[in-house]
C-alpha cells in the first residue's frame, strides 16, 4: 500500500549533489585564489627588483655623470696632457667635495700608474693599477665606467666599487683616467629601498659578485645562482628556487641594471612570502569546512527527518494494514488514493485497480430500501470537520455484486492552514451485528411465543378448574395439560440455559471412557416404556472418550426428535460403528423426513422447519443447535441425511474413540 | 347453538377453548392452520372465528383479511387470539378487519364474556 516516496530519495540525492558540487566549487575557489595570490606575490618580487634596479641606476648614473663632468674640465685635461699631476689634486678634492661619500679620488696616467690621490697617500703614488677592472673598462669603452667590487688597496676588508672616466686630449687621445672609489656600504639607494619580510635586496656586479645587500635574512648567498646569471644576461623575472642547505625554498625577483651590467635580486623565504596565501588558504579551507559541515549537518538532519517520516508512514501503514476495519483514503475530489487490505478483501477490488477512480463509482452504496446512494465523503462530514458516523444503514456493493451491510465513519484530513487534503473513510462490515440483531429479535419473539403458549394453558385450565364444575374426565384432562405445559416451560428453560452455556464457552465437559452400548440403552429405556413403538439397535462394542451426561443429552435430543416427527409409531433404529478413529452413531427414523433445504437449516439456532407437522410437534428450535454444539465440543461432527422419497431421515454424529476403544464381547 | 371456529396450531389452546365454551351451547370446529381455517369457515359458516396469528402457512392476519373480503364469510365476527403482545400487532389485527383482539395468556371467563357481548351486539 505505502511505498517509500521517490521524492525522499530524490531529496537525498539532491543534498548529496549539492554537498559535492558545493565542496568542489569551494575547493576550486580556494585553489584559484591561492594561485592568484601566489602570482601576485611573485609579481611583487619582480616589481620590487625593477624598482631596486631603477634606484641603483639613478644613483650610479648620477655619480658617473659627476665624474664625466669633472673629467672634461679644461684645466684637468691640460694638466693631464702636460703631466702636471700635482695640479690635478684640486679637481680630486673638488670631486670628493661634491660627493663626500667617495672614499677616495685618484688620477691615473694612460698606462695605469697612479699619479695623484685625495686624500694623499704616498704609499700608492706611482703604483701601477692597470690590472684593475675599471682601468680595463675605461680603456676599452672610452667612457665612464663602474667597476666590479674589489678590496681597496691598503685597507683590508673594505669593499669598494670604483667609478672611472677617461680624460681625453683635444684629438681624443687618452691622457689620464679619473677615478673615485665608493665603499659599498655608502650607496644611498639602500636607504630608499626596503627588503621584503625576512628577505633581502642584493646587488650584484658584472662578475656576479655581491656588491651590497639590504636586510639579508640569515646567511643567504645568491652568488652563482641561476637568477643572478639570468639577470646579468639581461633578463628579468621572478621564480621560486630551491637553495641547498638550510636556505630552503626562496622566492626571487631579478632584473638587470640597464647600462651597468649589474643585477638586482629581491628575495624572501617562500614560506614567508606565501604567508598570506597560506593564511588565505586556511581561511578558505575553514569556510569550506564549515560549509561542508553545515551541508553534512543538513543532510543528516534531512535524512533523520526523512527516516522519521518514513517510520511514521510505516507505522501508519502497519496500523492501517492490520486493521480489521476497511480504510479508504481519498483526495479532496473524492478520488481513491488508496485502500487497506481489509477493504480490498471486503469489496473485492485491489488497490491498483481503483486508485484514482471516483469513490462513488467504485464503492456503490445502497440504503435500506435498496436505492443507490451517491457516496460523497464531504456529505458525511460536518462543517466543523468533525468525523461523523453515518447513521444510515448502508450496504456496500462488492466487485462481485454482493451487498454487505456496513457502518462508515468519515473524517477530513486538513493541512496546517485548514485546507482539505482529502478524507479518511473507515468502514466496518456489520453483517454479523445485523445477524445478531435479527437473531436477538428472533430469540425474543420465539421465546416470548414459546413462553406464552404453555402459560396460556396453565392460566386457562387452572382458571377453569377454579371457576367451573368439571367432569372427572375434563378435570383430569385440564390437570394433564397444566402438567405438560409446566414440563414444556421447564424444557425451554433448560434449552436456554444450555445455549447460554454453549455460547459463553462454559460447557465444562468431563471426558471419560464411555461404553456406547450402555449409554444408548440408558437413553432408550424411558422411551421404550413410554412409546408404543419398536426401537432397533445395531451397536458395535465401542468405548468413546466423552462426557457421559452430554452424550445422553445428544442422544435424547435425537431420539426424541425421531419420536416427535414420526407420529405413526414407525420403528426407530439406532446404530453405532467404527469409522476411522471415531465412533459414528446414527438415529434413523421413518417419519416426515425433510428436503435438502430444510436439512441445511435444522442445526441453526431457532432453525425450524416451517411445516404444520413440525409446528404441531412444538419446540424451541434450539434442540439440534444444542446437539450440534455438544458434538462439536467433543471434536465430533453431526449431520443429517434425508431419507428417500421424503420419508424419514438419518441423524448421525461422531465421537472420538477412547484409547481402549473396544470391549471384547 | 352458536357456531365457533377456533384456528390454532397448538392443540392445548384448542382444548382450552373447547372446554371453556362446550357447555355454553357452542358448536365448536377446530382448525390446525390457516388453510384449514379458511376451508372450514367456508364449509361450516361459523358465527365467530377465533384466529391465532402465528400459524404455519397462512397467518391469522391473512386468514382474517381473506374472510373479510369474501362476501360469504365477511359477516363472521373475528377475534384474534395471539401470543403477539405488542400494540403494533393489535393495530395490524384490527386493520386486517378483526372485531376484537385477545392476547395470550388470556382468561377463559373473560373470553366467554367477550363472546357474549359480541353476540348480543349482533342480536344473536
Amino acid at each position: 500500500m505505502f511505498r517509500p516516496a521517490p521524492r525522499a530519495y530524490t531529496g537525498i540525492a539532491i543534498v548529496v549533489a549539492v554537498v559535492f558540487l558545493g565542496g568542489a566549487a569551494l575547493a576550486w575557489a580556494v585553489l584559484e585564489s591561492r594561485q592568484a595570490v601566489r602570482t601576485q606575490v611573485i609579481e611583487d618580487h619582480l616589481r620590487h627588483a625593477l624598482v631596486a634596479t631603477t634606484a641603483v641606476q639613478a644613483e650610479v648614473t648620477g655619480d658617473l655623470a659627476l665624474l664625466e663632468v669633472i673629467s672634461r674640465r679644461r684645466l684637468l685635461v691640460d694638466a693631464a696632457f702636460e703631466e702636471r699631476w700635482g695640479d690635478a689634486t684640486y679637481h680630486l678634492q673638488d670631486l670628493r667635495m661634491v660627493n663626500p661619500r667617495f672614499g677616495s679620488a685618484a688620477l691615473l696616467d694612460p698606462k695605469g700608474t697612479l699619479r695623484a690621490r685625495d686624500p694623499e697617500d704616498p704609499s700608492v703614488l706611482g703604483k701601477d693599477f692597470s690590472h684593475r677592472d675599471y682601468y680595463r673598462g675605461v680603456l676599452d669603452a672610452r667612457r665612464p665606467y663602474l667597476s666590479t667590487v674589489f678590496t681597496q688597496a691598503g685597507i683590508p676588508r673594505l669593499k669598494v666599487v670604483a667609478f672611472a672616466a677617461p680624460i681625453q686630449g683635444a684629438s681624443g687621445e687618452l691622457v689620464g683616467i679619473l677615478q673615485a672609489t665608493l665603499p659599498v656600504d655608502r650607496f644611498e639607494f639602500a636607504s630608499g629601498l626596503e627588503a621584503p619580510e625576512s628577505g633581502s635586496v642584493i646587488v650584484f656586479d658584472q662578475k656576479g659578485e655581491q656588491v651590497t645587500s639590504i636586510d639579508v635574512g640569515g646567511d643567504v648567498s645568491f652568488k652563482s645562482t641561476s637568477v643572478v646569471a639570468k639577470a646579468l644576461g639581461g633578463m628579468s623575472g621572478a621564480r621560486e628556487l630551491n637553495l641547498s642547505g638550510d636556505r630552503g625554498t626562496r622566492l626571487a625577483g631579478y632584473a638587470p641594471v640597464t647600462g651597468l651590467g649589474w643585477a638586482v635580486v629581491v628575495e624572501s623565504p617562500a614560506e614567508v612570502a606565501y604567508e598570506d596565501v597560506t593564511a588565505l588558504t586556511w581561511r578558505l579551507a575553514a569556510v569550506l569546512g564549515l560549509v561542508l559541515l553545515g551541508a553534512v549537518g543538513a543532510f543528516l538532519a534531512i535524512t533523520s527527518l526523512l527516516r522519521r517520516h518514513d517510520r511514521l508512514r510505516r507505522e501508519a501503514s502497519a496500523i492501517v494494514a492490520s486493521m480489521g476495519d476497511a480504510v479508504l483514503v481519498t483526495d479532496p475530489d473524492s478520488r481513491v488514493l488508496w485502500v487497506n487490505p481489509a477493504l480490498e478483501k471486503l469489496a473485492g477490488w485491489s488497490s491498483q485497480e481503483i486508485r484514482g477512480r471516483p469513490t462513488f463509482e467504485t464503492f456503490r452504496l445502497f440504503d435500506e430500501r435498496g436505492d443507490h446512494v451517491v457516496f460523497r465523503p464531504s456529505d458525511f462530514v460536518t462543517e466543523k470537520g468533525d468525523s461523523s458516523a453515518g447513521d444510515a444503514k448502508l450496504a456496500l456493493e462488492t466487485k462481485e455484486g454482493h451487498r454487505i451491510p456496513i457502518h462508515t465513519t468519515t473524517a477530513p484530513i486538513f493541512d496546517e492552514s485548514g485546507g482539505e487534503l482529502g478524507y479518511v473513510i473507515v468502514g466496518r462490515d456489520v453483517s454479523r451485528e445485523r445477524e445478531i440483531d435479527a437473531l436477538k429479535s428472533n430469540l425474543v419473539s420465539t421465546v416470548s411465543h414459546e413462553l406464552r403458549t404453555p402459560l396460556t394453558m396453565i392460566k386457562g385450565f387452572s382458571e377453569l378448574l377454579l371457576t367451573k364444575e368439571l367432569s372427572q374426565e375434563r378435570f383430569e384432562k385440564a390437570l394433564s395439560e397444566i402438567n405438560k405445559s409446566a414440563d414444556r416451560l421447564s424444557r425451554l428453560i433448560d434449552d436456554l440455559l444450555s445455549v447460554s452455556r454453549i455460547e459463553s464457552g462454559r460447557l465444562g465437559l468431563e471426558f471419560m471412557e464411555v461404553d456406547l452400548r450402555k449409554v444408548i440403552d440408558e437413553v432408550l429405556r424411558p422411551f421404550s416404556h413410554r412409546e408404543d413403538r419398536t426401537f432397533e439397535s445395531e451397536i458395535e462394542p465401542l468405548i468413546v472418550n466423552a462426557d457421559p451426561d452430554k452424550v445422553v443429552q445428544i442422544l435424547t435430543n435425537l431420539v426424541s426428535n425421531a419420536v416427535k416427527y414420526s407420529g405413526d409409531g414407525s420403528p426407530i433404529k439406532i446404530t453405532a460403528h467404527r469409522s476411522g478413529g471415531s465412533a459414528e452413531i446414527a438415529v434413523v427414523d421413518q417419519g416426515i423426513g425433510m428436503s435438502e433445504a430444510e436439512a441445511a437449516i435444522v442445526f441453526e439456532k431457532f432453525g425450524r422447519v416451517e411445516r404444520p407437522e413440525v409446528r404441531q410437534a412444538g419446540g424451541t428450535g434450539l434442540g439440534l443447535y444444542i446437539t450440534k454444539s455438544l458434538v462439536e465440543a467433543h471434536g465430533g461432527q453431526v449431520w443429517v441425511e434425508p431419507g428417500p422419497d421424503s420419508t424419514g431421515c438419518r441423524f448421525a454424529f461422531t465421537l472420538p474413540l477412547a484409547e481402549k476403544e473396544t470391549i471384547v464381547g | 347453538m352458536r357456531k365457533l371456529l377456533i384456528a390454532d396450531d397448538e392443540s392445548g389452546i384448542r382444548s382450552l377453548v373447547r372446554m371453556t365454551l362446550e357447555d355454553e351451547s357452542y358448536e365448536i370446529v377446530e382448525a390446525t392452520d390457516g388453510e384449514e381455517a379458511l376451508n372450514l369457515a367456508r364449509e361450516h359458516q361459523p358465527d365467530v372465528v377465533l384466529l391465532d396469528i402465528m400459524m404455519p402457512g397462512l397467518t391469522g392476519f391473512e386468514v382474517c383479511r381473506a374472510l373479510k373480503e369474501d362476501p360469504k364469510t365477511k359477516g363472521m365476527a373475528i377475534v384474534m387470539l395471539t401470543a403477539k403482545a405488542q400494540e403494533v400487532d393489535e393495530a395490524q389485527g384490527l386493520s386486517a378487519g378483526a372485531d376484537d383482539y385477545f392476547t395470550k395468556p388470556f382468561s377463559p371467563i373473560a373470553l366467554m364474556r367477550k363472546l357474549d357481548e359480541l353476540f348480543e351486539a349482533r342480536g344473536l
